[in-house]
């Protein structure tokens, strides 16, 4: 008897585990912007192309007042429930990572994709939701004021999930450290007010993700080769239509070497009750391309978060 | 004669409640909210906002406890447009009908939502004298932060984490 009340305590417990979604994760950081203006910016080599992209640690080593606003956000997402990524605990991560982590191989062919540090940081930290912030201390005569800016953009789609702008009242008396509080006091509630009803969405209608499928050159087959009576993409694309909520997908753009779907609603756990992301629900797909009749060899690829590319023809 | 007059009365009576017990039960009729809450212009301290109310009474004490409850009430129901709480609490749309036992009880005189307000220590800002009694504006600050917190343990506001 005491047996069975251990095994039933255990089956409950791994349940109520499961059976929950994952509680997305929070990060701020600096809005480009804000980093451009004050010049915390950094040069990064894109492929020969050069790209000016915000420097965070610069910016937070040498910028007290976005790390007073960073703080006292974060204060107000934990009253919430929500802890806040540390972005700078982010960035010490970040560099013990090794330098081969920005720059993925193919094992055979030694194809490449680069990846920014933006899109690596993002992946690394794994935040489902980023929280861009911008504010600027304005002078009117001798009154000063903040214009403040805050947007919170799904990692996954860099969609606007939610929103604060506006000015202060101009001062002449108060310190600037006061402006800015009362600048996030002003907007932080009915900010966490937008991000509660994105959460609601994301139970009712899913997570919303990029899939990409291409083919390596070196792959004996392409998409338009004949399984059955339909060629590959029409399975690929049969597939999401079965696997996505409500079947809510859209096929952006399709030749014979790639499909690009954009607005795919994925599930925010399996029929297991675990936590899915973009890479786990996409590896389904690569798991039914490699049985039976397609035989098929494909690469997972997670770019950033909210963006999975499956390469088919090789590992 | 008598005897069978006697029975088709009873017989009448008892049909009448019969049928009166299958009627759908009415839904008490949704209380009217008669007043006015905008924002009071100036930012308070953490997890607080201020906001103008004008309500009626028959006296001007009436007046004055009905703003005092009409300002936590527009935070929860209503929102204040233009201030940090531009949202109200509880945006589902039938929250206060679905809850109705539980609100009548907080807005009960001298109920729970005193300990979430605090009158401007100026007092009335206006007061005029109306056909019906009492017309009375005045500055209360709402502490939103506290309030939100009791409507989430009490399970009637949705907390952030929900379905997490």
């Amino acid at each position: 008897m005491k047996k069975l009340i251990f095994v039933l305590f255990i089956v409950v417990g791994f349940l109520q585990t499961f059976g929950q979604a994952k509680k997305p994760t929070l990060m701020i950081v600096p809005a480009d912007i804000y980093c451009t203006r004050a010049n915390f910016t950094m040069e990064f080599d894109n492929q020969g192309s050069k790209v000016v992209l915000p420097d965070y640690k610069k910016t937070m080593q040498n910028d007290e007042n976005m790390r007073l606003v960073i703080t006292k956000i974060q204060s107000m997402f934990v009253d919430r429930g929500f802890p806040l990524k540390n972005l700078e605990a982010e960035l010490k991560k970040l560099e013990k990572e090794s330098a081969e982590m920005s720059m993925m191989t193919s094992k055979s062919s030694g194809s490449s994709i680069a990846e920014s540090p933006i899109d690596i940081l993002k992946r690394t930290a794994k935040a489902d939701i980023i929280l861009d912030i911008d504010f600027n201390v304005k002078k009117n005569g001798p009154q000063k004021y903040i214009s403040f800016n805050l947007q919170g953009l799904d990692a996954y789609t860099s969609k606007a999930i939610a929103n604060a702008a506006g000015a202060g009242k101009p001062s002449s008396a108060a310190q600037v450290e006061i402006l800015l509080e009362e600048a996030v006091l002003q907007h932080l509630d009915n900010f966490q007010a937008q991000i509660m009803a994105h959460f609601e969405d994301l139970f009712a209608n899913g997570r919303e993700v990029v899939c990409k499928i291409k083919v390596w050159d070196s792959s004996p087959v392409n998409l338009e080769e004949e399984f059955g009576d339909e060629e590959l993409n029409k399975h690929i694309d049969d597939w999401f239509a079965k696997n996505t909520v409500k079947g809510r997908y859209n096929q952006a753009d399709a030749s014979e070497n790639m499909m690009n779907f954009d607005q795919v609603r994925i599930p925010l756990y399996n029929e297991k009750g675990k936590a899915l992301d973009t890479k786990n629900w996409l590896n389904e797909l690569r798991k039914v391309l490699k049985g039976e009749p397609y035989n098929l060899v494909s690469k997972l690829y997670l770019k950033g978060l909210g963006e999975a590319w499956l390469i088919i023809g090789e590992k | 004669m008598k005897g069978k007059f006697s029975i088709l009365i009873a017989l009448f009576f008892i049909a009448a409640i019969a049928i009166n017990g299958c009627k759908p039960k009415q839904q008490a009729a949704a209380v009217v909210y008669d007043y006015e809450a905008v924002y009071g212009g100036t930012q308070g301290v953490d997890g607080t906002t201020m906001v103008k109310v004008t309500a009626k009474g028959k006296k001007a004490e009436d007046a004055v406890e009905n703003c005092k409850k009409y300002a936590v009430h527009a935070i929860m129901f209503r929102g204040i447009p233009g201030s940090n709480m531009a949202k109200a609490i509880l945006t589902e749309p039938n929250a206060e009908t679905k809850n109705a036992d539980y609100f009548n009880k907080f807005f009960a005189p001298s109920g729970k939502y005193l300990s979430f307000m605090t009158p401007s220590g100026d007092g009335p800002q206006d007061k005029v004298k109306t056909s019906d009694g009492y017309k009375v504006t005045m500055l209360i600050n709402v502490k939103h932060k506290n309030l939100r917190k009791q409507l989430e343990d009490d399970g009637i506001a949705k907390k952030m984490t929900d379905g997490f």
